[in-house]
């Protein structure tokens, strides 16, 4: 499984295999709804489970509901600098969704420049789903400019 | 030579090996103290505290790359969102516990973003702020260096202030505004060329080269 750091204690990546673990990480995501298996799978780490779809229709509203909370949760646990793996099937839409929603509150930055990081790191396909960029956007509607 | 005698003698011989033992233990302990003091203060020893910028800046393909390149060990301690303010107001201690406990030879301050956000007149009654963090900052590190924010075209005057306020108090600074920094959107936030090369343009003045 390849996983890229897109900012420090942030990391996204592909569906991870059992037991998959790394020093720098204490939390794992888990955002593709078909890829849930049991946390026992990965007794290292902490286990999140964010179950999304990406088959092209549009996000429904418990979806964006959970992308939002776990975003929010995961900024708080990034900004206690413990390090999150998100991952979904390819480590390219869902998981780079919920990795943004954690960094934008956290860095203040625009969602544009949170996509730039996430492309720069997994490639230029990453976070390509219209509706995913959408709810991006969204959230930085009340968002004030910080560093 | 009588019993007595024999047994003076031999008390005498056993404190001299005790005194000759401590003796050494003591140098050795010494030698120890000083051995890990300049050990672990050396300047290859660089620590980074600050707001996103700094956070930012440690991304791998930064900072971390060139301490990599040059083997030199580092350390980094961001608060995103952090200023000067809140630094000086102790709202991270952990944050400075933690830099004081690696015992840096360098310490880098990557603050002064937010606070040129709130303005000039802000900026400038800082100054008590500004003497204090640094005084606590020199007590961890033997060098302290400010890195200073980029040029922020949206808040140049808190930005200019800035500068004015690390150029009153003498504090040891590089002015990032005259680093070649490429932005994201919001003329605040280096992009990824814009973080290397600040990180690059930086680097031999942290290292004071």
């Amino acid at each position: 499984m390849g996983a890229t750091e897109i900012a420090l204690h942030c990391w996204v990546g592909s569906a991870p295999p059992a037991g998959t673990f790394n020093p720098e990480w204490k939390h794992l995501v888990l955002c593709a709804v078909e890829y849930q298996p049991p946390a026992s799978n990965w007794p290292r780490l902490q286990v999140h489970h964010c179950p999304l779809d990406d088959d092209g229709s549009p996000m429904t509203d418990q979806e964006r509901k959970l992308a939002l909370a776990m975003g929010r949760r995961a900024s708080r646990l990034i900004a206690r600098r413990e390090g999150c793996l998100f991952t979904c099937a390819q480590g390219l839409n869902r998981s780079s969704l919920v990795a943004s929603l954690a960094l934008l509150p956290l860095l203040g930055l625009p969602p544009r420049a949170v996509i730039g990081l996430v492309r720069h790191a997994r490639g230029p396909r990453a976070l390509r789903n219209p509706d995913f960029v959408r709810l991006l956007e969204g959230q930085a509607q009340n968002q004030a400019l910080m560093a | 030579m009588t019993l007595e005698e024999r047994m003076r003698e031999r008390r005498q011989r056993r404190a001299y090996v005790v005194r000759l033992v401590l003796c050494f233990l003591l140098g050795a302990c010494l030698a120890w103290s000083l051995w890990t003091y300049t050990g672990h203060c050396s300047e290859r020893r660089v620590a980074v505290i600050g707001d996103s910028q700094a956070y930012l800046l440690l991304a791998k393909d930064a900072l971390p790359a060139l301490a990599q390149r040059d083997g030199v060990e580092l350390f980094g301690r961001p608060v995103p969102g952090s200023s000067l303010m809140s630094w000086s107001l102790r709202r991270h201690e952990a944050e400075l516990r933690a830099v004081a406990l690696w015992r840096p030879g360098v310490v880098v301050v990557v603050l002064g973003s937010n606070d040129a956000y709130q303005g000039a007149a802000f900026v400038r009654a800082e100054a008590p702020r500004l003497r204090g963090m640094v005084g606590r900052l020199s007590r961890i590190a033997p060098r302290v260096v400010w890195l200073g924010p980029p040029r922020l075209e949206r808040r140049l005057a808190g930005c200019d202030a800035f500068y004015a306020l690390l150029a009153q108090e003498e504090v040891p600074s590089l002015d990032s505004r005259t680093a070649p920094i490429t932005f994201w959107g919001d003329a605040l936030h280096p992009d990824v060329p814009g973080r290397r090369a600040w990180a690059a343009w930086a680097w031999p003045s942290i290292l004071g080269r």
